[in-house]
């Protein structure tokens, strides 16, 4: 190769060029063409030797001729690779038609989401858990909490009785009685959440067993105008910030005013009389609730002339159900898994 | 109760259309259930506030939506009567609980007539059918004014009425019921000489009712106390609206009206004559009164009431109030008598005025909050383990507190065995509901089974729960179930069975997730170690303490709950022992040199496990070994072919010669403790 010209190298390289199509051949090119022993480095080397008159014409001719190699290697390179992934990306199809392969996730309970979700705005607010136990005494369950024996207000829940005048706790404000007899540092925050039981006749509607989540808060100069506003934070956490809310009397014998929360239908906006879903009222009531009520502090020993509390109670099974888009309450408490995947998958 | 809106309007003045009618009794605390459109009117099916007994009634409601609207209250048309002072010859007392008592003579007319169908109409649309005409007019005065009355035919009564105790063994025959049945003694109850006439407050009784030949009626329109109302309503299972009413608390001073009512009914309508009225009772009114800091009760409400403004509301409501004048910034309020049951507190009042205002009038506030809380201990426990078992595709589902007697049998637990006792339910209404479970097994099984019958196989299932002991003491514990492949099941990754080994990987998983020091070992002393396949089962240890098990279940267990084919795991937590603190986090760099492996495996023959081996190589191993771990497991006939790979690691550079003489002496170790029982494999 030594003894060819500048030209004729090019020329040969052009057409040696022309029929390497893979990587290999064109780096053995690049090796012939611009290494060591290469026509280009030897041409370089002679430069040495020659006049002052030739050398600068010769260097420049032999420069051009090493860049245009380089180039060209370059440009074939790109085009050989791009062929080679082409053709790679060609015999490498994939059906992917066909069904995803991934673990797949389960899911926590729907109830147990709802909860979560409360919590999240109940912890902003300062609140804490306090748990207590499914097996009560009627103190905790009625007499400390305003509903004595042979009072009306124990007909409104029928009890689950065990051995040694224990029963099954009707409501969670079991937790709220012990947490006030514990007398701990004002202001008192306290969350409860759990199962609660009834001793009815199971039907769409009526569970033996369901869940509770319910709150006290008690501090010197708390409002009604405040309950609405922490109902009001809890509601939407839960519900949205689109829902329409409204407060109105209810009976709960341990508050005092007592407040039912309703959430206006959703189906009808409250304008048809004949709606399926609120049956004409046009709204949902969505939880109990109420200033603490007086006889409840002096039981515990607290004055209730300086302090009142919040407290509230909302039904998580009903609002469960609601958010999994279920008709009944008893699919939640089913052990039919393809009810809890189509809950968790949303139908898909 | 069902409330006819045309009558409500004769009571108060109600909002013209039906739908602001129905808000404006949602409002008051009057929840309208449904509306039906009735030959009578409209009806409002209404659910009433539990405590107010004189909610149960035309004028009660309507008082409350005066309470609303400021617009008067009608107390409908009642007859004077010429009242006299019963003496012990015509009514006798003999009991506290009897708190005012009054009988009426009416006689019946020549040409009785029955009550016009218009002043029935709040009976029909109530679904009342009309009897005889004092029933009817006893009835609608209950409905119009909440005195529940009750007319006995005079010439049936023997001697002076009295008041009293039932007494043991006494006898009465109540109204719609088929015989004579003993009445508890203790009960308060109306007789005369030779009998009981009526269960105070609940019910009268055969004997003594009127008929059609029923000319002379005595009526009787009276106050009782509440609870031995509601006693005698509990214990005899009569629940009568007289009964509805009087448990809440009567107004002791409406018995004389509810007597002029029914006298007007049937002297106007029905041809009936009046005769006197007695009354007995030493019942005086308390004359209850309340100071209400008017300052004080708008900030608690969110109003800006002037002193009478609140008294003019309050009033509404039948409360008296004295305004002292700006100096005295409190009011003095009377509570009126049929309210002495219920209102007791300035708080009381507050909810009165409320109403009145308007529940959702007011403002709505937020009292600043100065720091939120975090998440405790425990719920931190909760969601790691959710987040790991989630992630491994178990469900989370709620099973009942308790179950059936059946249970017991399905378990194979004789009356010997520790979980055969249960704490026992006194009354519950369904026979799936006996017991309160001391286990979590049966229902994890039925579980199980209930998804197997649906072809659902590939199950992973998991419950925060609580068994219940017979000391009535209840343990939170976390369960979990798992049947089928550990994941998928996929189309090109059959996995592999869901089996202990890999519940021990969930434990393993729920050891870093919570950073405790949980192991696995030996199950010896668990309470449910006999439901699992002795073979295949492991307890799990904490801080030296067993905290729970897990395991195949025992195919006796599966036959008894006709489970064929399969071979769930079960594993089980106690949460409690959960709540320990994790350990602190540690962060060892990692090396920059490049980690040695070598390979060894070995023929194990039953009853040498592979953890055995594993230790007699750690036993014999250089400072410089990092880890040894088991990578694959090949089943022979007759022994099972493990292959441990080491893993050598050190910060000086290790020749060959080194990491070969180093796994030499590790395998002569194990020759040297098994001997020929074990062999290594090429």
């Amino acid at each position: 190769m030594n003894n060819m010209s500048t030209h004729e190298t090019l020329t040969r390289f052009r057409a040696e060029l022309g029929a390497a199509t893979t990587p290999e051949a064109l780096q053995d090119l690049r090796t012939r063409y611009l290494g060591k022993k290469s026509y280009v480095k030897t041409a370089l080397k002679s430069l040495g030797g020659m006049s002052a008159e030739e050398r600068p014409k010769f260097a420049k001719e032999i420069n051009y001729a090493s860049q245009e190699i380089e180039r060209a290697l370059d440009a074939a390179d790109e085009q050989v690779r791009g062929a080679a992934i082409a053709k790679q990306i060609e015999t490498e199809w994939q059906d992917l038609t066909m069904p995803g392969i991934a673990q797949q996730r389960g899911a926590t309970h729907p109830l147990t989401q709802v909860h979560r979700k409360a919590m999240d705005v109940m912890r902003r607010l300062g609140f804490h858990i306090e748990e207590g136990p499914d097996i009560e005494t009627p103190y905790y369950n009625f007499d400390a909490l305003n509903i004595p024996e042979n009072h009306p207000a124990r007909d409104m829940q029928d009890t689950f009785w065990l051995p040694n005048q224990h029963l099954l706790r009707s409501h969670t404000t079991t937790v709220q009685a012990r947490t006030l007899e514990k007398h701990p540092p004002l202001p008192i925050k306290v969350v409860a959440a759990g199962r609660v039981y009834r001793n009815e006749a199971v039907d769409s509607t009526h569970l033996a067993m369901f869940h509770q989540f319910e709150g006290i808060w008690v501090e010197e100069g708390l409002t009604y105008g405040d309950l609405k506003g922490t109902l009001t934070e809890i509601a939407k956490s839960i519900y949205g910030d689109e829902h329409v809310f409204r407060f109105k009397p209810k009976y709960y014998p341990y508050t005092e005013p007592s407040v039912g929360m309703d959430m206006q239908c959703t189906v009808c906006h409250a304008k048809d009389d004949d709606c399926p879903a609120c049956k004409g009222a046009g709204w949902i009531t969505i939880l109990g609730s109420g200033m603490i009520h007086p006889k409840v502090f002096i039981e515990f020993g607290y004055d209730h002339t300086k302090l009142s509390g919040i407290a509230f109670g909302i039904g998580t099974t009903r609002i469960a159900a609601q958010a999994a888009g279920l008709t009944a309450l008893k699919p939640l408490y089913e052990q039919d898994l393809r009810v809890h995947q189509t809950i968790h998958r949303g139908g898909m | 109760m069902r409330f006819l809106l045309e009558h409500l309007n004769t009571h108060t003045e109600m909002p013209s259309s039906v739908h602001d009618a129905r808000e404006v009794l949602d409002e008051v605390g009057i929840e309208v259930k449904t509306v039906d459109a009735t030959a009578q009117g409209t009806v409002f099916n209404c659910e009433l506030l539990a405590n107010r007994g004189d909610h149960y009634c035309y004028n009660g409601v309507a008082r409350e939506v005066t309470g609303r609207t400021g617009k008067p209250l009608h107390f409908p048309q009642a007859r004077q009567l010429d009242v006299i002072n019963a003496d012990a010859t015509r009514v006798k007392i003999e009991s506290p609980l009897c708190l005012v008592y009054t009988v009426t003579e009416l006689f019946r007319g020549d040409a009785s007539t029955p009550l016009p169908a218009d002043v029935l109409a709040p009976l029909t649309a109530a679904g009342i059918h009309s009897i005889n005409a004092p029933v009817d007019a006893s009835n609608l005065t209950n409905f119009d004014i909440g005195q529940p009355t009750h007319a006995f035919d005079a010439d049936t009564i023997d001697g002076p009425i009295t008041i009293r105790l039932s007494r043991a063994g006494e006898k009465a025959w109540m109204l719609f019921t088929e015989a004579a049945v003993e009445i508890p003694e203790g009960t308060l109850v109306i007789a005369d000489d030779s009998k009981i006439l009526g269960i105070a407050g609940v019910i009268g009784c055969v004997e003594s009712g009127i008929t059609d030949k029923t000319t002379r009626i005595l009526l009787e329109s009276a106050c009782f106390d509440p609870v031995a109302v509601r006693i005698a309503s509990r214990r005899l299972d009569q629940a009568t609206d007289a009964a509805a009413r009087f448990m809440r608390g009567g107004d002791p001073t409406l018995p004389l009206a509810g007597a002029a009512r029914v006298a007007y009914l049937l002297e106007k309508h029905c041809g009936y004559r009046v005769g006197n009225a007695y009354v007995a009772g030493d019942w005086t009114d308390p004359r209850r009164t309340i100071d209400v800091d008017v300052a004080k009760t708008n900030r608690f409400i969110g109003t800006e009431l002037t002193p009478l403004q609140m008294a003019e509301r309050l009033t509404r409501y039948g409360f008296a109030v004295e305004v002292p004048g700006s100096a005295t910034p409190a009011l003095t309020v009377t509570v009126p008598p049929h309210r002495l049951w219920d209102v007791a507190f300035e708080a009381d009042l507050a909810e009165e005025l409320l109403k009145s205002v308007g529940y959702n009038a007011t403002p709505i506030t937020l009292p600043s909050v100065d720091m939120g809380a975090l998440p405790s201990h425990r719920e931190n426990v909760e969601t790691l383990v959710n987040e790991v078992l989630v992630a491994e595709g178990f469900f989370e589902i709620f099973t009942d507190s308790f179950y059936g007697r059946g249970v017991r049998e399905k378990l194979g637990l004789g009356e010997d065995d520790p979980l055969f006792a249960h704490v026992e339910m006194q009354n519950s209404i369904e026979r799936n509901y006996s017991l309160m479970r001391n286990n979590t097994i049966a229902q994890a099984l039925d579980a199980f089974v209930t998804n197997a019958n649906l072809r659902n196989t590939n199950i992973k299932i998991f419950e925060w729960a609580r068994v219940y002991f017979p000391d009535l003491s209840e343990k939170p514990l976390l369960w979990l179930l798992a049947n089928g492949r550990d994941r998928g099941p996929f189309w090109g990754d059959k996995g592999r069975p869901a089996d202990a080994i890999y519940l021990k990987g969930i434990v393993e998983q729920l050891r870093l997730a919570l950073r405790i020091d949980l192991q696995t070992g030996a199950s010896d002393g668990h309470r449910l170690e006999r439901f699992f396949h002795s073979g295949r089962r492991a307890g799990i240890h904490l801080d030296g303490k067993l905290v729970g098990i897990f395991g195949e279940l025992h195919p006796q267990l599966l036959q008894r709950f006709d489970v064929k084919r399969h071979r769930p795991v079960y594993l089980e937590l106690d949460v409690d022992a959960l709540q320990v603190a994790p350990r602190p986090r540690t962060y060892v760099e990692p090396s920059n040199r490049q980690p040695v492996v070598r390979n060894v495996a070995y023929a194990l023959p039953r009853g040498i496990t592979a953890a055995d081996v594993r230790d007699a190589l750690a036993s014999a191993a250089p400072p410089f070994l990092r880890e040894i771990r088991i990578t694959d497991l090949f089943e022979l006939p007759d022994a099972r072919a493990v292959t441990f790979e080491i893993e050598y690691l050190a910060e000086e550079a290790l020749t060959s010669e080194t990491i070969n003489a180093a796994t030499e002496a590790m395998i002569t170790a194990v020759k040297a403790k098994f001997g020929e029982a074990v062999t290594q494999r090429a």
